[in-house]
């Protein structure tokens, strides 16, 4: 049975996200995982098939994982492998590999052996996003498209990923209306419901995603038991954070989380695919060219630093601007190279270039034993209100 | 914890004459760096994988960002280094060999000159930041931070990895790999013209290629001396030879050096002269050392341990290197020397190749470092319950950083040495019973 719509829906999906991929499956569908914002979800949709989002668990010990991975791999990758040894993804028929950093492009053979998938498929993605690496990309882009047709059979035409685009752009534009009601003082839906919302979307076919959005949003637009306005407004910037309890947390200590720069977030969602004659030019670039990962490199040779980090963060400013933040959390899941070594540029450009105050949490995904966070975060909100 | 004492030091017997004399070289390369501009060269922040020949041939020195971290972790000031960096706000979890690069640069513009406590007196004052984004995150993501400490014209190349399945099924694959590479050397020689106001020749950058190629080879034919038994070059002294090849590829010195280490190699081999005659035990040393106690394998060769490893081995042998375009040159024998610890390759494609290695070499036990901060290490725990699965020898992992002194205890490495050569002795027993 297709999802509901509306605020509640969304949270019973967030609660049991694999449960319409599941139904969809004993329907005959076929479900295709896919890990990070790199991978051309198009694609997947164009192919007939189900996209799903593999995201850990932050409340289950990686007692699997602890067999099998160094305790220095990134925590959620560790329990996205934890979870699937324990066979809570068996119902995926395949899944997508971009080797967006160092811990994906480990792991990826380690998942191969152990769990024996019937099909994966490793997308190699370039560090830069000048017109030679899209050139690049495109033809990898290309590899895939043939990957996925031998995979179903027949031929994935241009029509159909024309069709895919403008659906997810549509749930792009969706999402953005939303965010956008974030922008009110007091916003009127809560950091850790966007959360909630946004992993409800990576868990369903894009149709029935987009049907839960208008929902949610025509919801939110008449709501009067949103948040209360708080003196702290913050945005955040870092990795995959796919559970909301850590958005509770900062938020039940007197802040609204309204904007953000995350995996699960903008990252995913800001940027549409524009229509080109050849499908393939407008995936690639606004999946190498438009996604603001710091695993992409951007600069070039000409730039001063200060003007290169202004290429690299100017994002950032916007949010701020329009969201109307006064604070600033840098949420870095452990083991996170390309971020950790972003870090204290962004916090130095938060602070120097945006004035706002700025808290940097290193954290290890696990959301059992947060109480040693929350008086840091308390401590933070009280700075900035 | 061993507390960490600068200048004190655990240094390391080798075994040959060649790999003794790499602490002159060092201070030898390391004073040319440092004195770069009396010599009309400029210096360029680079990492291990640039195309080192190119920017020679532009008269620019490169200084190793991550290479200066074992320099440093030799003379115990790693762990000083790598607490600047953190204290400047990068994380204990980041690689501390480009750690310790960071905290020199940040001591270099705190005290506005060569720190005094940097070994060989710095790692010299870079003109320019050339990265290649190849083998880790770390490695174009350092030179970009780097930039808060030395705002110097900075430039940063990507590379492709070839996933190593792509390259199983198709070898002709690696083509297309060559051809991007290729042109973003062009990029480079354009950014080298610019930043040393010089123009490019191809002749200099055959000569380059040429003694790149000379040196490549003859480093790779001595490595083979490992196989003989017993082995002249064992872990300490591999640890040290391969200095050059990493630092000053592309030169006559380099070239000249592996020739020695070579012949002295292959005499020792002919006359069948090893590290220690009776080898006890033969160990497979897997990745990284810990580059602040390479006394390890002094320690490992007093028990009658002959330690051997390929961790920095060049890669295939190049041949019939086609100097008509220099530039495309170096983009296809990058590819060819496509080794096994390069590319996207699987953990178990790794470890079926160490499995061969020990057979190959008549392994008994392998010891690997779990590096705690290299990424690229990540994936050793599954190679290791591979290759004791495959090749049926015991597997020891140590836990401690690569030169992060402050991740180790001597003592209980020690111990665990010892329990682990009693493991090797009764799985011996085992087989030969």
């Amino acid at each position: 049975m297709a999802a509901g719509n509306g605020l509640g829906a969304a949270k019973e999906i967030y609660r049991n996200r694999s449960k319409r991929a599941m139904e969809l499956k004993g329907e005959g569908k076929k479900v295709m995982g896919y890990f990070c914002c790199y991978t051309p979800i198009e694609l997947i949709t164009a192919a007939g098939l189900v996209p799903y989002r593999i995201m850990g668990d932050t409340k289950e010990p990686t007692t699997e994982a602890d067999i099998y991975l160094d305790p220095v791999f990134c925590p959620y990758v560790r329990t996205c492998f934890d979870i699937a040894m324990k066979g809570r993804y068996d119902f995926l028929d395949g899944s997508l590999w971009p080797t967006s950093c160092d811990n994906l492009i480990n792991v990826y053979g380690i998942w191969q052996y152990n769990l024996k998938p019937v099909y994966t498929y490793q997308l190699s993605i370039p560090k830069v996003a000048d017109s030679l690496a899209l050139k690049f990309f495109k033809e990898d882009v290309g590899y895939l498209r043939q990957s996925l047709e031998k995979l179903i059979g027949r031929e994935i035409s241009d029509a159909a990923i024309s069709q895919a685009v403008e659906r997810h752009n549509e749930n792009r534009a969706l999402l953005r209306e939303l965010y956008q009601l974030r922008q009110q003082d007091p916003p009127p839906l809560s950091g850790a419901e966007v959360t909630q919302i946004l992993v409800a979307v990576m868990s369903l076919p894009v149709a029935e995603a987009n049907q839960l959005l208008r929902g949610v949003i025509d919801e939110v637009k008449q709501r009067g038991d949103g948040p209360q306005s708080k003196s702290a407004r913050l945005l955040i910037s870092g990795n995959e954070l796919d559970d909301s309890t850590f958005i509770e947390l900062i938020e039940d200590c007197g802040a609204n989380v309204v904007a953000d720069d995350m995996c699960i977030g903008t990252r995913f969602f800001w940027h549409d695919v524009e229509k080109t004659a050849d499908p393939l030019d407008g995936l690639t670039n606004r999946y190498l060219g438009d996604i603001r990962c710091p695993r992409i490199y951007r600069g070039n040779p000409e730039m001063t630093r200060r003007e290169e980090m202004e290429e690299r963060f100017k994002h950032i400013r916007d949010l701020a601007k329009e969201y109307n933040v006064n604070g600033a959390i840098i949420y870095i899941l452990k083991y996170c190279d390309s971020e950790e070594w972003e870090a204290p540029d962004l916090r130095e450009y938060i602070q120097e270039e945006l004035g706002l105050p700025v808290l940097h949490i290193e954290h290890d995904y696990s959301t059992v034993a947060l109480a040693p966070w929350r008086t840091r975060v308390q401590a933070f909100v009280e700075m900035v209100g | 914890m061993v507390e960490e004492k600068a200048g004190e030091g655990r240094p390391s017997i080798k075994a040959t004459k060649a790999a003794a004399q790499i602490s002159q070289l060092r201070r030898w390369h390391y004073d040319r760096l440092n004195h770069a501009r009396d010599y009309g060269q400029f210096v360029a922040l680079s990492m291990i994988g640039v195309a080192d020949e190119v920017l020679r041939s532009f008269d620019v020195m490169v200084s190793l960002g991550e290479n200066y971290g074992p320099v440093c972790a030799a003379k115990q000031v790693s762990g000083h280094f790598c607490g600047i960096a953190e204290g400047d706000g990068y994380s204990v979890d980041l690689c501390s060999y480009l750690k310790t690069g960071m905290g020199y640069l940040s001591r270099l513009k705190e005290v506005g000159d060569t720190p005094p406590e940097a070994p060989y007196g710095g790692m010299g004052k870079p003109d320019m930041i050339v990265a290649p984004a190849i083998f880790c995150d770390g490695r174009y993501k350092y030179p970009q931070a780097a930039r808060r400490y030395i705002d110097v014209p900075s430039f940063v190349y990507d590379m492709r990895d070839i996933p190593y399945w792509e390259y199983e099924e198709d070898p002709q694959s690696i083509n297309r790999y060559v051809d991007y590479y290729y042109e973003r050397l062009k990029e480079l020689v354009a950014f080298l013209e610019r930043a040393t106001g010089k123009k490019y020749d191809p002749d200099r950058l055959s000569e380059c290629v040429d003694l790149w190629v000379k040196g490549h080879n003859i480093f790779r034919d001595a490595c083979e001396f490992r196989k003989c038994r017993p082995n002249p070059l064992p872990s300490q002294d591999s640890f040290a030879v391969c200095f050059p090849n990493l630092n000053y590829k592309g030169t006559k010195e380099c070239v000249d050096y592996y020739q020695m280490l070579y012949d002295e190699l292959k005499l020792m081999a002919d006359n069948k002269i090893g590290a220690i005659q009776d080898e006890k035990y033969r160990i497979f040393w897997l990745g990284l050392p810990p580059w602040f106690y390479l006394g390890i394998f002094n320690y490992l060769q007093d028990n009658g341990v002959c330690t051997l490893d390929r961790t920095y081995d060049p890669g295939e042998r190049i041949e019939d290197v086609d100097l008509r375009d220099p530039l495309y040159a170096v983009a296809k024998k990058c590819y060819d020397t496509f080794w096994f610890g390069s590319g996207q390759m699987r953990r178990w494609n790794m470890a079926s190749r160490f499995a061969d290695f020990i057979e190959e070499y008549q392994v008994d036990g392998v010891i690997t470092l779990m590096a705690t901060t290299c990424r690229m290490s990540t994936g050793m725990l599954h190679q290791r319950r591979l290759i004791n699965e495959w090749a049926g020898v015991p597997v020891l992992n140590l836990e401690a950083d690569m030169v992060d002194v402050r991740t180790f205890s001597e003592a209980h490495v020690k111990a665990r040495l010892d329990a682990f050569l009693e493991t090797i002795d009764a799985a011996k027993g085992r087989r030969a019973g």
